[in-house]
């Protein structure tokens, strides 16, 4: 498969910028570019050329391999007035930050919400058509129909009672995986941005 | 030749090659490749740690109406030619015993 310039750049760039910052991807292709035009000018025509260098498949596996020098100089030491405008600018990002966290904090009591009512209702039924049904006995001394009347509804409440136990069980679990799901992808993509990289 | 011994030798070969003069990438990989063959992918992570670790410094000229990148020679990448040609004799040493252990 012989390819021309711009497609071997085209899709060196697309491969590298899964695993590379784009300065890095631009620099590397640079470098492959300049190869090209440098074979092109010892006489080797534009396929020739790219097919004499390694597919950007072959190129994405060998700089997989190697350790590409990060420059890590801001991150192993801050200087003072990095510090200083860390500090002068707390007002600013640190709103920002709190506006963040609780925005992502509302996302999980929303998410828990229909749980939490459904487990309300739930509760609130099994204990209330319990009692209901229960002393209804006791109903009957203000008359037959009372007692009758709050024997059934007890029963009826505490049949909704049981269902909505039953869909909080449920529905739990799979709120509990969306919430795992939620977290993970939070940390991946708030701190573990370049963990793909490896 | 071994291709962990070709690793550690090329760094060398490409600093010497600069410290000759100034050079660029295809240049470089022509040049290397007289004696130890390299491809254009071996030969990039070679030079951008030599950059990264200020042994090189890099630089762009007109050439033919684009920018070629050219890559020059730092005192660190002279000082670190020196430090292999003076372990040198360990490696000689080294090659004695490698060599007196067949010949036994």
């Amino acid at each position: 498969m012989s390819r021309n310039r711009i497609e071997f750049i085209k899709e060196l760039s697309n491969q590298l910028s899964y695993i590379m910052k784009p300065n890095e991807v631009k620099e590397l292709v640079d470098y492959y570019d300049e190869m090209i035009l440098d074979l092109m000018e010892e006489g080797l025509s534009e396929e020739e050329a790219v097919s004499r260098l390694d597919s950007p498949e072959k190129i994405k596996e060998s700089i997989k391999g190697t350790p590409l020098e990060i420059n890590l100089p801001i991150s192993k030491k801050f200087s003072p007035y990095l510090m200083a405008l860390l500090i002068l600018g707390f007002p600013l990002w640190g709103s920002l930050l709190l506006a963040l966290a609780l925005i992502i904090l509302s996302i999980y009591i929303v998410i828990w919400c229909v749980p939490l009512t459904t487990g309300t209702i739930g509760f609130a039924g099994l204990v209330g058509g319990l009692v209901g049904t229960v002393f209804s006995p006791l109903a009957l001394m203000d008359g037959f129909h009372i007692g009758i009347t709050q024997f059934g509804l007890g029963l009826l409440l505490f049949g909704i009672g049981m269902l909505a136990t039953l869909f909080t069980v449920s529905i739990s679990k799979k709120v509990i995986v969306k919430s795992q799901n939620l977290t993970n992808h939070l940390k991946n993509q708030l701190l573990f941005k370049r963990s793909e990289k490896r | 030749m071994d291709t962990q011994l070709k690793k550690g030798l090329i760094e060398y070969y490409v600093l010497a090659n600069l410290n000759y003069g100034d050079s660029y990438g295809y240049e470089i990989v022509r040049t290397v490749s007289s004696h130890l063959p390299i491809t254009e992918s071996t030969l990039y992570p070679i030079l951008k740690r030599l950059e990264t670790q200020g042994k090189v410094k890099t630089y762009s000229n007109e050439h033919n109406g684009r920018l070629r990148k050219y890559y020059k020679i730092q005192p660190n990448g002279l000082e670190s030619i020196r430090n292999f040609l003076e372990s040198w004799e360990k490696v000689e040493a080294i090659h004695d015993y490698i060599k007196r252990s067949v010949e036994e």
